[in-house]
């Protein structure tokens, strides 16, 4: 576990930098079912894992203290990715292809900022790395790009793989970028993939959906996710083929 | 909820939960946040102007002249579909005094979508 665990986060202690938490991971009771444990600086979070479950939690876990330690920027579930500085936010309802997408464009080369919580800070602030690695279900088209997963470590990826940026294609990591467009992407199986522009108050919609900070800071949030809104170019992708995709996101920063 | 289709509202006012986000890009838009349910409201068109004149100070008979003025057609002719604006807004716990929305997840309605275009009560003046 630590193994993984080390192997799994390393993106995340290269781009992010020293940690301001201690999370810990031990295999503490008898359970044949749920032998594991986190707690979090020293106080127990959950005690009763499943091996299955356990690497998943530790990755909520981060989430949590992320949103919490950029508590003066609004957080939205999100990817993000770069080209030539200029940053593009994925946001889309589960499973409509959000992660799978982020994985697909830094295996051709654009930069990987995130593949799940972007922290918004006030217009003109670039978007900032959060390098967790990207959790990826097994059987998709990423498939063939990802690394050899070590037959120990199987038992905690049954359902979900968690694959670090920098072991996909090019691997580049980006540590910040300015925030030039907002997507929101639909897994649409059997359309053709496409870009649409979509109108600002239709991506406010969109934006405000995927993000937890809209109950934390309220209207406070609801003012800046507007004032971006107004200042990104928002575009809709339908996608099914991801053939043409890195092409038609290139044109949207370029 | 029961609509009471008789309701008149004679001085409309924003609820101050209300936060409002004013978009231009094909004609006025509005998105509103109401920060007591976390809940999205999404105004197109004639309900975004309605709304923008939802400030205590306009009572709704100015309203209704104000509009039938801006747009060169009879107050008669949009007095309705102005009273059935407000009322929705009514509905919905938007305007001072309406009863209090109960949702409590983030949600999306859209209201007036299909008067976005403006063709139902606010026909331009080159409109027949």
């Amino acid at each position: 576990m630590a193994d993984l665990l080390a192997d799994r986060l390393r993106d995340l202690v290269d781009v992010c930098g020293v940690p301001n938490h201690v999370l810990e991971v031990r295999l503490h009771n008898q359970s044949p079912t749920h032998p594991w444990g986190v707690w979090r600086d020293g106080e127990p979070c959950e005690t009763t894992l499943t091996s299955d479950y356990v690497v998943a939690y530790v990755l909520w876990e981060l989430n949590r203290a992320v949103t919490e330690h950029r508590s003066d920027r609004v957080a939205v579930h999100a990817g993000a990715v770069e080209h030539g500085g200029r940053g593009v936010v994925l946001c889309g309802a589960s499973y409509h292809g959000k992660s799978t997408l982020t994985a697909w464009l830094t295996v051709h080369g654009w930069g990987f900022l995130t593949d799940e919580i972007v922290s918004l800070g006030e217009p003109g602030e670039p978007l900032v790395a959060y390098s967790r690695p990207i959790g990826l279900r097994r059987g998709g088209p990423i498939e063939p790009f990802i690394d050899h997963i070590p037959e120990a470590w199987r038992p905690f990826a049954e359902s979900e793989w968690l694959v670090p940026a920098s072991t996909l294609g090019t691997g580049r990591l980006s540590a910040s970028a300015e925030f030039a467009a907002f997507v929101v992407v639909r897994y649409v199986p059997g359309e053709r993939t496409r870009l649409a522009a979509l109108a600002p108050e239709e991506a406010l919609m969109a934006i405000c959906d995927q993000s937890p900070g809209l109950g934390m800071h309220r209207r406070v949030a609801f003012r800046r996710l507007a004032s971006w809104m107004n200042e990104v170019s928002s575009y809709r992708l339908i996608v099914d083929d991801l053939a043409d995709v890195a092409e038609l996101m290139a044109e949207i920063v370029s | 909820m029961e609509h009471d289709d008789s309701l008149v509202i004679q001085q409309p006012t924003a609820h101050p939960s209300i936060e409002t986000a004013w978009f231009e890009t094909d004609g006025l838009s509005a998105v509103l946040y109401d920060e007591r349910v976390s809940m999205l409201h999404r105004i197109n068109g004639s309900g975004a102007i309605i709304w923008s004149m939802c400030d205590g100070d306009t009572s709704t008979d100015d309203l209704v002249s104000e509009i039938a003025e801006a747009f060169v057609v009879s107050p008669a002719s949009i007095e309705q579909d102005v009273h059935s604006t407000l009322r929705e807004f009514w509905n919905l716990g938007l305007l001072v005094g309406s009863p209090e929305p109960i949702r409590v997840v983030l949600g999306t309605d859209i209201v007036n979508e299909d008067v976005a275009s403006g063709a139902l009560i606010l026909p331009g003046a080159s409109d027949p």
